[in-house]
């Protein structure tokens, strides 16, 4: 038995820090294979369309050019199936018929220099006879045309409905009849980019009938998967490779260009490289913009008696994650509040824009902008203070989230009092300011999925750990070094994580929905545990007696002081010759960790844990101008237990810095369905001068409460979940005015400034 | 994508320059800092089959405060050094604070004053300051110097007085008297001012430029009477947002642009 306190808890440099920070790391970006050839997309113009001609003749006879590829090569080249996507397939790799939305890949020029293959897709002339676009959820739902016409819609409340769901429990309108006073509003929430540093790059090879990818995705044993179901392989003929990934943010999730580096490199026959520009992927996949139509129901005391949200999820041109976006916004619009009666509808629409899919938080930031601004205006409504009314109707630990779902693991008051003790609550703001805060909370691991992990202890005492995690920046390798390190009482620093390959690493469904250290991390515990049983087991046959010890170097050292070679007690257990060490091999485990099924739960599958995260907010709003400056912000995560405290801080940090994005300026702007500032020199990301004047405050929860090893829950997302709603409380407090479209850019916050004045006032 | 293919040329005086822009006219553009020239450049929106590299022209380079008080600052002056210039910091310290909030350093150490000018890009903060300042521009042209007012330099956005065959040599400013005063106001939600302000007295002269908010520089001079005649506060937004002149954009609208705009006038005007 082992106790943590090894490594586990520490701020353990992370494996990967120094190459990273020294540019020695490799990306996809990066690789070069043998007789690679480069590919450029050529990108349509038109939101919506029909293609009646690709003429490639220019772009093919440009010197340097190997091949120019379009939908109609597809039969061709003998692909199976040409659609991807998760539940809905509805992409295709490039299309032959329809384009749905400006920026989407309509034919690809490969060449032998990047240089050429961009230069020749200028020369690709696209010809397009145009069809109405649907610009907005409205227009679609009302459905003058149709973005799939081959599809019927998911929903009877309007056309292009790409998938819809319900959760309801009790009489929500009878409750809402019968209430006290109902609190209704819309609430809108922009589409806005993951800009990940790295953008999109897949590099594809044949090698006869079997394929070798290598790409910058989350989720390698998905991508293999689909390309065995595409082009017609087994799986064990698709290798999918993971370098380091720059960044993904979900942008990264299922296939995305994979597919088509693979037809590339099929028809080149030529190793394939595509490596996206930024721009692009600006016009690969976004957050989905979204409209919640919400009503909050209270009885005389304030009690919370029901809850009736409508979410429409703008989900572009493609599903992709559209419908388990809209499938977790329904389920997660309630809040962390007991509510008797609710209903809760989501549905992604299509609109003939770029795609949306998962992003950080996963339609939770979106539905908690609605509901925790609700539950604000509701406690100044009955002239209770925000954090009062929050420490009043929280869920309890034990509480039911979703009904038959599992019990709300978290302290949430207390959570939400370190939140408010950081901006100092209690002390008023002075004029002109004003604070404000928010609880967020989503289901946390994702859905039914396997991980797995093999530990080796080699012969000379360093370790590795093999996983299917990808490693996207959020330092996922680091904890596992750590957990192996704590089981094998040996140094973190001898222990190497190693990147994803399908071929060797064992399966992983893939990195995502804050599950990798909860997940996978049970798997490599499992492993690593069994590995530090077969050695105990050992040491007791040798020494004939169960001994604890650590491991230093190739030296087990035992508690008496006392020390023997690893690979000498090996050999001599396995009556080989000392002289033959390289023989040993390792001490392996592979173990595997399935997350729970269960016929009760409204998802199919119990909440893993509950990322949590408060967020309080104290803004300077300068009514002149309507601009808002953070002064202080604190993020509060509810983590169980922080593995390594500094990365753990860190990623719910990055969280709240994202946040100020869609709080305060990001949102991606379209004209005509033309994506107007997709390039980074329009975009506006959070820049260090973003930062609260103040302060950026972040606290960790800890009460060792999560499913995860040493009771770790995920982390990661939470902390991008709260800013807006606590932002947007304090800009009431600071000025008077509510509002309800995101971002509280200072033109927005100085139309409201002016209405509340031209206007009279609501008291 | 990368950088289309150019020939790059490397000249060391401004008649070369000039020499290589006459050869080249149509097809040749001056490359300076490049933080403006190479981004068209990547985004397909320009593609110039000469780049003439000017940074080792030395007169380009040569900042000078001159014996009578007034500035010579050569185009190729990158906005570091005005940033960090200790005369500059002394004698007219608005100018160094503008250049502390442009853009950010990666910017500031490439890009030079020339490039800001001549690109004419709208949101520009030092061409907002220099109306003000009375500035003029030194443009070497093929038949010799000519001198303009930076008042009317800028014609439209990205379009100045200067012929593809030119050059901006320097941008000169008038000595400043010890009794006047020199505002400049800024507000940005991005990289660049979403609105700017300049406001110069000197004696009984007002100049008040508004930037940022149209397609070029504009003096408010409905604004600068009310200033001299010692207007206020109410008036010189009454004056200012009645008269600028904004365009709407991806981001901003011409009512907010105008207030904002009130609102920096008003600001200027009641610090001095
Ligand atoms: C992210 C970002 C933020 C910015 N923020 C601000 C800001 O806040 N405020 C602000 O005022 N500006 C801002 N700018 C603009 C910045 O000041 C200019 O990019 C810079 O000064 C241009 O100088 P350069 O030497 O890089 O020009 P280049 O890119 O080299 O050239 C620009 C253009 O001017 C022409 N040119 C250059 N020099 C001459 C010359 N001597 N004669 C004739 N033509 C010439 C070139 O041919 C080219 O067409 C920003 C720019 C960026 C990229």
């Amino acid at each position: 038995m082992t106790t943590t306190g090894h490594s586990i808890g520490k701020a353990v440099p992370r494996p990967d820090a120094f190459a990273k920070v020294t540019g020695r790391a490799q990306y996809s970006s990066d690789i070069t294979l043998p007789r690679m050839t480069h590919a450029a997309l050529v990108r349509s113009t038109s939101s919506h369309g029909r293609i009646t001609n690709i003429d490639t003749a220019q772009a093919e006879a440009v010197a340097g050019v190997v091949c120019v590829v379009t939908g109609r090569d597809m039969a061709e080249l003998g692909v199976v199936d040409r659609h991807y996507g998760l539940t809905v397939l509805d992409q295709p790799i490039l299309s032959d018929d329809l384009v749905r939305y400006s920026g989407e890949a309509v034919a690809a020029v490969v060449a032998e220099t990047a240089q050429i293959a961009g230069e020749a897709a200028t020369l690709v002339e696209v010809s397009v006879d145009p069809i109405e676009p649907m610009l907005t959820v409205d227009q679609a739902l009302e459905g003058a045309t149709l973005v799939h016409p081959e599809r019927e819609s998911a929903g009877s409340d309007g056309a292009n409905i790409a998938a819809y769901y319900e959760f309801a429990d009790g009489d929500v309108e009878a409750a809402l009849a019968g209430a006290h006073y109902v609190h209704e509003a819309v609430f809108r929430f922009p589409m806005v980019a993951h800009y990940a540093m790295e953008p999109h790059c897949c590099i594809a090879a044949w090698n006869g009938t079997d394929l070798d990818v290598i790409a910058g995705t989350q989720q390698p044993f998905k991508v293999r998967s689909d390309l065995a179901r595409m082009f017609g392989l087994q799986q064990n003929q698709v290798r999918v490779r993971v370098p380091y990934v720059g960044g993904g943010y979900g942008g990264k999730l299922l296939s995305k260009y994979e597919p088509l580096t693979v037809a590339l490199a099929w028809k080149a026959k030529r190793p394939v490289k595509l490596l996206l520009s930024a721009d692009e992927s600006f016009r690969t996949i976004s957050r989905h913009g979204s409209v919640v139509t919400m009503r909050t129901g209270v009885d005389a005391d304030g009690n919370i008696v029901a809850r009736d949200t409508r979410v429409i999820l703008d989900t572009g041109a493609y599903a992709d994650k559209g419908p388990g976006v809209a499938k977790k916004a329904a389920y997660r619009a309630k809040g962390p509040y007991d509510i008797p009666h609710f209903r809760s509808v989501a549905m992604a629409v299509y609109t003939n824009k770029v795609p949306a899919g998962a992003f950080r938080g996963y339609s939770t930031p979106q539905v908690v902008w609605a509901g925790e601004s609700a539950i604000n205006e509701i406690a100044d409504h009955l002239g209770i203070d925000p954090l009062q009314y929050r420490r009043d109707h929280l869920l309890e630990r034990g509480g039911d989230f979703m009904p038959s779902d599992t019990p709300m693991d978290a302290d949430l008051v207390g959570g939400l009092q370190l939140a408010a003790d950081g901006v100092r609550w209690a002390v008023p703001a002075p004029e002109g300011r004003g604070k404000g805060l928010a609880t967020g909370v989503k289901d946390g691991g994702g859905g039914p999925s396997r991980a797995e992990a093999e530990v080796r202890l080699l012969a000379d005492g360093s370790a590795e750990v093999l996983t299917g995690t990808s490693e996207i920046g959020q330092g996922a390798h680091a904890v596992y070094t750590q957990i192996v390190a704590e089981e094998l009482r040996c140094d973190p620093a001898r222990v190497t994580p190693r990147l994803p390959d399908t071929a060797t690493s064992p399966f992983d469904h893939g990195t995502e929905a804050s599950r990798s250290t909860v997940l996978v991390g049970n798997a490599v515990r499992k492993a690593a545990m069994s590995v530090a049983d077969q050695l105990g087991e050992m040491v007791e046959r040798l020494l004939g007696t169960r001994r604890d010890f650590v491991i230093e170097e190739h030296r087990l050292v035992f508690d008496d002081g006392s020390d023997a070679v690893l690979a000498e007690l090996m050999a001599r257990d396995r009556n080989l010759p000392v002289t033959h060490e390289f023989e040993l091999g390792p001490i392996v485990s592979l173990s595997y960790h399935d997350t729970l099924v269960s016929g009760k739960a409204p998802l199919g599958t119990p909440s893993n844990f509950y990322e949590v995260g408060h967020g309080a907010a104290e803004v300077d709003v300068d009514r002149e101008t309507g601009r808002v400056e953070l002064i202080r912000y604190t993020s509060v995560a509810d983590v169980g237990k922080a593995l390594n405290p500094q990365t753990c801080a860190a990623q719910d940090e990055g969280a709240a810095i994202m946040a100020i994005g869609h709080t305060f300026f990001e949102e991606m702007v379209f004209e005509n369905g033309e994506l107007l500032n997709g390039n980074l020199a329009e975009y506006r990301l959070p820049l260090a001068a973003d930062l609260p004047r103040e302060g950026m405050g972040v606290e960790l929860l800890e009460n060792e409460d999560g499913p995860g090893p040493y009771g770790a829950k995920g982390a990661g997302e939470a902390g991008i979940i709260s800013m807006a709603p606590a932002v947007a409380e304090a800009v009431y407090q600071a000025c008077g005015v509510r509002i309800h479209d995101l971002p509280l850019n200072p033109q927005r916050v100085w139309r409201a400034l002016n209405e509340a004045t031209t206007q009279p006032g609501p008291d | 994508m990368g950088l289309p293919r150019f020939n790059l040329h490397r000249p060391q005086t401004v008649d070369e320059a000039v020499a290589l822009l006459n050869q080249h006219a149509g097809s040749a553009q001056i490359y300076m800092g490049g933080t403006e020239l190479l981004l068209l450049m990547k985004r397909g929106l320009a593609r110039p089959e000469h780049l003439i590299d000017c940074k080792s022209v030395a007169e380009l380079g040569e900042l000078n405060l001159n014996g009578g008080g007034d500035w010579s600052i050569g185009a190729g002056v990158t906005h570091r050094r005005l940033e960090l210039d200790v005369d500059m910091a002394r004698l007219l310290p608005s100018f160094v604070e503008l250049e502390q909030h442009l853009a950010n350093v990666r910017v500031r150490n490439v890009g030079t004053l020339g490039g800001n000018l001549c690109f004419a890009e709208p949101h520009s903060d030092p061409a907002t300051l220099l109306i003000a300042l009375g500035a003029t521009a030194e443009i070497a042209s093929p038949t010799g110097r000519r001198h303009v007012p930076l008042e009317d330099f800028f014609v439209w956005a990205f379009t100045t007085v200067i012929e593809p065959n030119e050059v901006l040599t320097r941008v000169l400013i008038p000595p400043l008297e010890e009794n006047s005063s020199v505002r400049f106001e800024r507000l940005a939600f991005r990289d660049r001012p979403a609105a700017n302000l300049a406001y110069v007295r000197r004696d009984d002269t007002h100049r008040i430029v508004a930037g940022a908010v149209g397609t070029k520089p504009q003096r408010l001079r409905e604004a600068e009477t009310v200033a001299a005649g010692g207007g206020n506060s109410a008036a010189i937004f009454a004056a200012a947002t009645a008269e600028v002149e904004p365009v709407e954009d991806a981001s901003l609208e011409v009512d907010y642009k105008r207030h904002l705009i009130g609102v920096l006038a008003k600001r200027a005007v009641a610090s001095v």
